[in-house]
C-alpha cells in the first residue's frame, strides 16, 4: 500500500513538473511576444490593483435554473462524468469533454460568468485553488473552444496536444495572468469586462470570444459548496423563493455570511443579468474604477 | 458577439434554461438559428432592437449540442419562426408559448394574481402545503411582487423557520423595508390564525384608504 501511495506521489510530482515546465515557458514567450511586438514589460512589484486581482480574482461557476437546483441540494459541484455514472446519460461521443479528455473535471472560469445560457452561478475564493494543488489544472483559455470554433498557429498539432502544452499550474497560473494583465490589455478592466485585449499574445488562438483567452480552472473532483471555499451565490429572487433546495443553501449562506447576490430577472435575459451582477460584485471588491 | 439578426431571418430551437416544476410559469430566454445558415446559433446574452437581435453571443451547433448534452438548453421538436414584439414563456405544464409580449405580460400577470388569490385562501384554510406552492407560482409568473415572499416568510415563521424566514425577508428588501415586510407577514399569520369566512380575496392593505378619510 505504501508502495502504491509513492507510486502516486511520484506521478503528482512529474503531472507538477510538467505544469510547471510549460508555465514558465509561457512565461517566456510572452515575454518574447512583448520584444517582438515593441510592448513594455512591467517592472514587479506591479500596480497593487492589478497584483490583487490576478493574485485573489474569484472562481466562477455557473449553470442553468434546473441544474443550479441540484447542485444546491446535493451540496456539490460534479464532474460531467459523475453526473453520467449518476444519470445512466454519458456525454456524446462530438461533446468537447469527451474530445479532450476532461469530462471528469469540474469547471471555472477566473472571471466573471462566462459560460452562455446560464442564469444561476457561484464564485469560489482563491483557496479553493490552494486546497486541490496537486489534481487541479488551469490554462489561459476555455478549453472547450478548442473543441469547436478556436483555431491555432499549427493546423496538424491535435486539440488535445495543443491544450496539453498549456495546461498550468493552480495557482500559480496566476503569474501568466499577472503578467498578460500588465502586457496585453489596454485596462485592467477589459479583462472582468469581456473586452478583447490590445494584444493577442503568444497562445495564437483566433476565432472565439472573450473566453478565448479567460483563464479556466479544471478541478478532477466534486467540488463541496459548504466548505469555507464559497465566496458568493448568484441567483434571481424568483428562483430563490419559488424552489426549497436554492432557498436553503441561501439559508446557510446567510448564516455562514457567504455573500447572496439577487436580482429580479430581466425578461428573457438573465444571463446577461447574471453577468452584469458578476461584473458589479467583482468591480466592488476589487475597488476597480 | 455577432452583428444585428434580423427576426424575419432567424428561427427558434429552444430555449435557453432547463427548468422544473417549482420554476414555473417562467418568461424563457429563446435561442435563434440562422435560416439559411443552421450552423449558427445566437444565445444570450442579446438584446432586441427594432426587430433586430443585437450583440448576441453565437455558438455552432456542435457547441448548442454540447450545452443541451450539458442540461444547460432545452431544445425544441421543431424549429418556430422568430417574429418581433413577441415573447417566449413556459407554463405550469411545461408547455411552450410564443406570443405577443402584451399578451404575455397580461397572461403572467393573470397567472400570478390568481396564484395569489389561491394562495391566500389556502393560508386561510390552513393548508400551508399548497399556499407554499401557489406562492411560488405567482412569483415565477412575476417576480417583481412582494405578497409571495410575505406568504413565504408567514409559513417559514408559523413553522418556527426563522433562517428561512430571514431569506425571504431578505429578498423582498428591494422593494419594502424590513417593519413594512414584518406588517405583511404578520397580517399573513392572523389569516392563518384566525380565517375570515368570505373574505378570502382581501388583500393586505385592503381599506386603509377609506378607513382613514
Amino acid at each position: 500500500m505504501v508502495r502504491y501511495f509513492k507510486r502516486l506521489d511520484r506521478a503528482g510530482n512529474m503531472l507538477r513538473d510538467h505544469l510547471e515546465g510549460n508555465l514558465r515557458l509561457l512565461c517566456e514567450r510572452l515575454n518574447d511576444y512583448a520584444v517582438q511586438n515593441q510592448l513594455t514589460v512591467p517592472v514587479p512589484p506591479l500596480p497593487q490593483e492589478v497584483e490583487q486581482l490576478s493574485h485573489a480574482l474569484f472562481l466562477a461557476h455557473s449553470t442553468s435554473s434546473a441544474k443550479f437546483a441540484g447542485i444546491c441540494e446535493s451540496g456539490r459541484l460534479i464532474s460531467r462524468a459523475r453526473r453520467a455514472a449518476i444519470t445512466g446519460h454519458p456525454p456524446s461521443a462530438e461533446s468537447p469533454v469527451v474530445l479532450l479528455g476532461t469530462a471528469q473535471c469540474v469547471f471555472f472560469y477566473v472571471a466573471p460568468f462566462r459560460y452562455p445560457s446560464t442564469g444561476c452561478g457561484l464564485l469560489f475564493a482563491r483557496s479553493l485553488e490552494e486546497h486541490y494543488r496537486a489534481e487541479g489544472t488551469a490554462s489561459p483559455f476555455d478549453s472547450g473552444g478548442l473543441a469547436s470554433k478556436l483555431s491555432w498557429p499549427d493546423p496538424n498539432e491535435s486539440a488535445q496536444h495543443f491544450l496539453a502544452r498549456h495546461e498550468l499550474p493552480i495557482p500559480d497560473h496566476r503569474d501568466y495572468l499577472l503578467l498578460s494583465l500588465g502586457v496585453l490589455f489596454a485596462k485592467l478592466t477589459d479583462y472582468i469586462e469581456g473586452i478583447h485585449p490590445s494584444w493577442a499574445g503568444p497562445c495564437g488562438l483566433t476565432g472565439g470570444d472573450c473566453r478565448m483567452w479567460t483563464h479556466e480552472v479544471r478541478i478532477p473532483a466534486d467540488v463541496e459548496l459548504r466548505s469555507g471555499h464559497l465566496q458568493a451565490v448568484f441567483a434571481p429572487v424568483g428562483r430563490i423563493a419559488a424552489d426549497p433546495k436554492i432557498g436553503r443553501l441561501f439559508e446557510w449562506c446567510q448564516r455562514e455570511r457567504v455573500d447572496r447576490v439577487t436580482f429580479n430577472t430581466s425578461r428573457g435575459n438573465d444571463f446577461e443579468t447574471l453577468r452584469r451582477e458578476c461584473v458589479q460584485y467583482i468591480r466592488e471588491k476589487f475597488r476597480l474604477q | 458577439m455577432t452583428n444585428p439578426w434580423p427576426l424575419s431571418e432567424l428561427e427558434i430551437i429552444g430555449y435557453s434554461d432547463v427548468l422544473t416544476e417549482t420554476t414555473l410559469p417562467s418568461v424563457v430566454p429563446p435561442v435563434f438559428r440562422i435560416k439559411v445558415e443552421p450552423d449558427r446559433v445566437l444565445l444570450p446574452p442579446y438584446s432586441f432592437n427594432g426587430g433586430f437581435v443585437c450583440d448576441a453571443a453565437e455558438v455552432d451547433e456542435s457547441e448548442f449540442r454540447a450545452l443541451a448534452d450539458d442540461d444547460e438548453v432545452t431544445v425544441f421538436e421543431e424549429a418556430v419562426p422568430a417574429t418581433p414584439g413577441y415573447e417566449l414563456w413556459v407554463d405550469r405544464s411545461f408547455v411552450w408559448h410564443y406570443e405577443p409580449r402584451e399578451q404575455a405580460d397580461g397572461t403572467l400577470t393573470q397567472i400570478a394574481i390568481e396564484s395569489m388569490n389561491e394562495a391566500e385562501r389556502a393560508l386561510n384554510r390552513g393548508d400551508l402545503e399548497r399556499a407554499e406552492h401557489l406562492s411560488g407560482s405567482a412569483i415565477s409568473a412575476d417576480d417583481r411582487r412582494v405578497e409571495p415572499l410575505a406568504i413565504k416568510a408567514a409559513i417559514r415563521r408559523l413553522r418556527g423557520d426563522r433562517a428561512g424566514e430571514k431569506v425571504m425577508e431578505e429578498l423582498a428588501g428591494r422593494a419594502v423595508g424590513p417593519s413594512l415586510f414584518d406588517e405583511l407577514v404578520k397580517h399573513y399569520c392572523a389569516r392563518h390564525a384566525a380565517p375570515v369566512p368570505g373574505h378570502g380575496d382581501r388583500r393586505p392593505m385592503h381599506q386603509v384608504a377609506r378607513a382613514a378619510a
